[in-house]
């Protein structure tokens, strides 16, 4: 390995690999489908790593985000006549899987909580994980996406709403207190 | 004279950005002061700030979501050690 590869190979550990589970996330709201957004992410780890050497060390999340969006649209131009709207395209919506054993260890609050996470469209689960799992702004959250703040607000207060509605009907609110 | 306090329909309006610290500071201590003396709205506030604790602490991943990860992770990895072949 010469000192130029095993630089590459640092950098792609420090400044990509990290963001594995945000570019995950970033390709599920723009594909809506696991396997789609899988080969996604490939994809754009690839081109990454293929830019490495002409990467400026600045913003590496805004820099990853802008590679997986060129290949998403890339791929799209190959496979599909038109861009798809998250927001009023029907959900291909992956059916959620949970592990039973980490699940009985959990309070209610916290199982219904999931419940009600695992039940959101998946354009609101997306936007609320990059916001609350991976600590987006929501101008960062909207820049990724590629859609106004206001939606990602509207997005994020809709999809809180209905995992609180869901504690309010099972009579649970106020109850984390004592759990 | 109007009373320039928010109310509660209000306070429910402002309360995502409030949490998610992307209101200015004015309007953060407008919020904060409601809900320090509205119990109704005080428990509004505890829901959502343990909604997102609960989804921020990584428990609300589902496992095919886990999972994807841990295999693009891994692919990264292989990358990482053995190059795109070039």
């Amino acid at each position: 390995m010469t000192s130029t590869d095993a630089s590459r190979t640092e950098r792609f550990r420090t400044l990509v690999e990290p963001e594995v589970g945000l570019l995950y996330r970033v390709a599920h709201a723009l594909e809506r489908n696991g396997a789609d957004a899988e080969d996604l992410v490939q994809e754009a780890m690839l081109r990454a790593y293929r830019s490495l050497d002409t990467f400026d060390g600045v913003n590496v999340r805004g820099w990853l985000v802008t590679i997986l969006r060129n290949a998403q649209r890339n791929l799209h131009r190959r496979t599909r006549p038109e861009a798809v709207d998250p927001d009023v395209a029907a959900a291909t919506v992956d059916p959620v899987e949970r592990d039973p054993a980490l699940l009985a260890e959990r309070s209610d609050v916290e199982r219904t909580v999931l419940a009600a996470v695992d039940a959101l469209d998946p354009v609101y689960r997306d936007t609320v994980s990059l916001v609350d799992v991976d600590g987006l702004t929501y101008a960062e959250a909207a820049e990724v996406l590629g859609v106004p703040i206001g939606t990602i607000m509207s997005r994020l207060h809709r999809g809180r709403r209905q995992i609180r509605d869901r504690l309010a009907t099972a009579g649970l609110m106020g109850l984390w207190v004592a759990t | 004279m109007t009373d320039p306090r928010p109310d509660c329909q209000t306070v429910a309006r402002w309360l995502q950005t409030f949490l998610d610290r992307e209101i200015d500071a004015p309007r953060a201590n407008e919020v904060r002061t409601h809900l320090d003396d509205c119990r109704w709205c005080g428990l509004e506030r505890d829901a959502y700030l343990e909604i997102k604790r609960i989804v921020s602490s990584g428990l609300a991943v589902p496992v095919d979501e886990a999972r994807a990860i841990e295999r693009l992770r891994a692919f990264a990895e292989r990358l990482a050690h053995d190059g795109d072949g070039a």
